[in-house]
């Protein structure tokens, strides 16, 4: 059999886990990883720790050097793709360079969205997706200094954290009514809005930047009805959206802002996949597609994108929204759908003189969202419940009193029923 | 790479209510380590009776692994073990979000992820539990022995049958330098091909079910001549090896030529319409055999052939069943190291179709099967005969037959019997071991 040669552009969680998935898979077949950094892979996720000063930039890197010789890959480091030409099966390096491809992954992952606001280029802003500007934001840090931060979710309030625990002032522009507000209903939310402020953490929610002022090294950021603020350094963490230049005047499929990809992350070229924060993959609720650039759906769509790749058929279930935030001692975890529909079943659990909140979405007797707050639970198992769709109609109350016990205990029956379900 | 280790085992739900002896161990020991937390969790739900375990099954292709942000959890490639390198973990929580089987803990406070690390090997919760619900699997220490796999994929046995696991087993262990015989049966198939599709990828010939013996002499004698040493195996079915086939059996244990004899015993022709055979035990039912009326199924205790062949004093005889791997191991090593003459294994391989049970219960009814004493495991070495594995409380009889529609019929009088039966012939089995 002819060895095949795959081009994985990016250096992410997906193409590492559709990296793996090859190898697992075809141990002949030629790997190409191309990384538009200069650095060994490493995720944006770790970023916010480094600044905290929590880890080092070597200790977030995902895999070591050793890690491509062993696997037999080449690892093409600082080299960025312009151009995909998908008659040809070739790709284009930035100086002009061809290279043909059997199977080519675009995995590049996501970049941050800089809003329109009048004034932002005048000055230096910060945005967190690379190790330079977690290095670049930690340079910047002064004890006692302000900081401002443009956008309340999961960035934006991890930072917000580092900052803080760095004995700065930190305030938080967000325009939507509460912070976290993609994953978070409005009473979770609020309850991590307390732990926050009680940290010093100043929340501005509800109020757009309409205007940023710079003078003599102060940022002022006016607000919508009325106000301003005033800060030493301004982070802008407002979201992300997936870096699809790279597809650009290659007829490849754009929707959401994204690289469409049906079921097996084929894009709308033959032999190209897409996968991760860049791809518009089946969401598992809705069946359509949709982005949801978080890490877990990255990995899942990288193992089925190299599954597919070497030719064994994989059907990528869909992503779930899910994430977990930990702040100041304390952990929120959302898994499933976080905002409840009119047919949904809902049931809430706070605990008196806690910050413990929990709620249960059901439909019918399918789990289909879970919100946690200072619960300690095995988080993933509910993800298994709901992807699984496991039957829990009589467990509904004793998820909410016992969620980690009820959910090991329907999990491991499903397992087991799993196992012998050949029967039928 | 290997992807067989070893992983813990917890028994469903028989946790005594309130014990939680599994995590304080482990507290204890990571504490010795300079860690806190436990990587088992027992957990209880009084209400609804669940009184139970948890702990990680370290994956063969973690996710865990896959969704940590700073590459700070590996799998070791010797031993299987998934661990957090705690330098690097971030504390951020996605591992215990991606596991589907809460394997992974996490702390807010301490904003650490932890998990079972196996104690590297050695786990100690496996020792405390006071009901003994914990165990180690131990496939690593099998796998190590695993060559390739000669069976091809699509083998046309039943689905299921775990004669086919059994045959992949034995020739994964036996490797390099195997040469498999077998005769008309239910593993024909697998053995001869089917049309003109093979299925084995090793020499193998198939033989009249009365000369499979005497094949496997002159193909032995003729290589011995060549001087390779080459294994020849046999692995049919008890009609050949017990009944049509026993004379040259007889005759080769006798002149103790160097062959490895291998039968799978599922106590009947299950090839050519389940009739029965010398091995069927009392009471079963078989279509030659039938349970109608008077008529309750076999009226005779089936042939010990193991015990026969033990008495041919040929190096090494023995009795295996798939659901030990460990123990079929053993005698397998120790058959394939007799270079001085023959070796004789009997294995029992229940029939899904034959004897009524379900198809994923193959492993459940081999090991009621060792549990009840119904098919002790033991062994004949060079004069010495030991049992290999001990049941400590043995079950009675109808733990086994209550599994299997061939014992349906049975009433009170015939279970008696065939008890009596067992007992017996476990204590012949015992007593054997004393004397020699």
């Amino acid at each position: 059999m002819k060895r095949k040669k795959h081009i994985l552009i990016g250096a992410g969680t997906a193409a590492l886990c559709a990296l793996k998935q090859i190898r697992r898979l075809n141990r002949e077949d030629e790997i190409k990883l191309v990384s538009m950094e200069d650095s060994l892979p490493y995720s944006p996720t770790a970023l916010p720790y480094i600044i905290s000063g929590k880890v080092g930039v070597s200790d977030t890197f995902l895999v070591s050097e050793g890690f491509f010789k062993k696997l037999k890959v080449e690892f093409l480091k600082n080299r960025k793709v312009e151009r995909i030409y998908g008659e040809n099966k070739e790709i284009v390096y930035d100086k002009g360079i061809r290279e043909g491809y059997d199977s080519l992954l675009i995995a590049t992952g996501s970049e941050p969205v800089v809003p329109d606001i009048p004034g932002l280029y005048e000055g230096e802003f910060l945005t967190i997706r690379g190790i330079k500007d977690a290095q670049a934001l930690i340079e910047k840090v002064k004890e006692g200094n302000s900081a401002i931060i443009l956008g309340a979710g999961l960035i934006g309030m991890h930072i917000a954290q580092c900052l803080s625990e760095k004995n700065m002032k930190v305030k938080v522009v967000e325009s939507l009514p509460s912070i976290l507000p993609a994953y978070f209903d409005k009473e979770a939310s609020e309850i991590i809005r307390g732990i926050m402020e009680g940290k010093g953490i100043e929340c501005l929610t509800g109020k757009k930047a309409t205007r940023i002022e710079w003078k003599g090294g102060k940022v002022e950021v006016n607000l919508s009805e009325g106000g301003s603020v005033e800060g030493d350094l301004l982070v802008v963490a407002v979201g992300v959206k997936p870096r699809t230049e790279i597809v650009d005047g290659s007829g490849i499929k754009i929707e959401n802002g994204g690289i469409a990809v049906d079921d097996r992350m084929r894009t709308s070229m033959d032999d190209v996949y897409a996968a991760g924060d860049v791809a518009s993959a089946k969401a598992f609720f809705t069946g359509e597609n949709g982005l949801n650039p978080i890490l877990p759906n990255a990995a899942e769509q990288g193992r089925v994108a190299g599954s597919n790749m070497v030719g064994v058929d994989t059907v990528y279930e869909g992503w779930i929204p899910m994430n977990t935030f930990s702040y100041f001692g304390h952990t929120a975890i959302s898994v499933g759908m976080p905002f409840s529909s009119e047919k949904d079943e809902v049931h809430v659990r706070k605990i008196n003189g806690t910050d413990t909140y929990r709620k249960l979405i059901f439909r019918e007797d399918r789990l289909m969202g879970v919100t946690f707050i200072d619960t300690e639970v095995n988080a993933g198992v509910f993800n298994y419940l709901i992807r699984k769709k496991v039957p829990v109609g009589e467990y509904k109350m004793s998820l909410l009193e016992f969620p980690r016990e009820t959910s090991l205990y329907l999990m491991q029956q499903a397992e087991k029923k799993e196992t012998i379900s050949l029967e039928e | 790479m290997e992807t067989f280790f070893d992983t813990l085992k917890i028994e469903e739900n028989i946790c005594p209510p309130g014990c939680g002896v599994c995590r304080e161990k482990c507290t204890q020991v990571q504490r010795s380590k300079g860690k806190n937390g436990s990587g088992i969790h027992e957990f209880h739900i009084p209400d609804l009776g669940v009184h139970m375990a948890n702990t990680c099954n370290q994956c063969s292709e973690p996710v865990c692994l896959d969704a940590c942000p700073s590459g700070s959890i590996s799998k070791d490639e010797k031993d299987g073990i998934v661990r957090i390198d705690e330098k690097r973990c971030l504390g951020c929580g996605l591992c215990n979000l991606v596991c589907p089987y809460g394997g992974i803990d996490y702390r807010a406070d301490e904003k650490k992820a932890f998990k079972c690390d196996l104690c590297d090997g050695s786990p100690e919760c496996v020792n405390v539990c006071p009901v003994k619900g914990i165990s180690l699997m131990k496939a690593r220490s099998i796998v190590g022995y695993f060559h390739e796999d000669p069976l091809l994929k699509g083998s046309s046995l039943c689905v299921g049958c775990p004669a086919e696991t059994t045959l992949r087993f034995v020739l994964r262990v036996m490797g390099k330098d195997t040469f498999l015989f077998g005769a008309p049966g239910c593993a024909t198939n697998v053995i001869n091909g089917q049309g003109i599709k093979c299925m084995i990828n090793i020499p193998s010939h198939m033989s009249n079910m009365t000369t499979v013996p005497s094949t496997m002499t002159g193909v032995k004698r003729y290589y011995r001549r060549l001087g390779k040493d080459v294994k020849c195996v046999a692995f049919v079915g008890d009609g050949c090896a017990t009944d049509v086939g026993f004379q040259p059996l007889s005759g080769a244990a006798e002149r103790n030529e160097n062959i490895i004899f291998m039968c799978y015993d599922n106590e009947g022709y299950m090839n050519t319409g389940i009739q029965r055979s010398s091995t069927t035990p009392y009471g079963g039912w078989t279509t030659t055999t039938p349970a109608m009326g008077r008529r309750k199924g076999k009226k005779m205790a089936s042939k010990n052939v193991p015990l026969i062949m033990a008495a041919h004093e040929i190096p090494y005889v023995a009795t295996a069943v798939i659901g030990y791997p460990e123990d079929f191991l053993n005698k397998l090593l120790k058959a394939m190291a007799v270079k001085d003459g023959m070796s004789y294994i009997h294995i029992l391989s229940p029939c899904i179709l034959g004897w009524g049970y379900s198809i994923p219960a193959s492993l459940e009814v081999i090991k009621a099967a060792v549990e009840t004493n119904y098919f002790p495991l033991w062994e004949y070495e060079r004069g010495k005969y030991r049992i290999t594995y001990e049941v400590k409380n043995p079950k009675p009889i109808t733990e086994y037959t209550k599994l299997l529609k061939k014992f349906a019929h049975l009433e009170k009088e015939e279970i008696d019997e065939l008890q009596e039966i067992v007992n017996r012939r476990f204590n012949r089995i015992k007593r054997l071991t004393e004397a020699f």
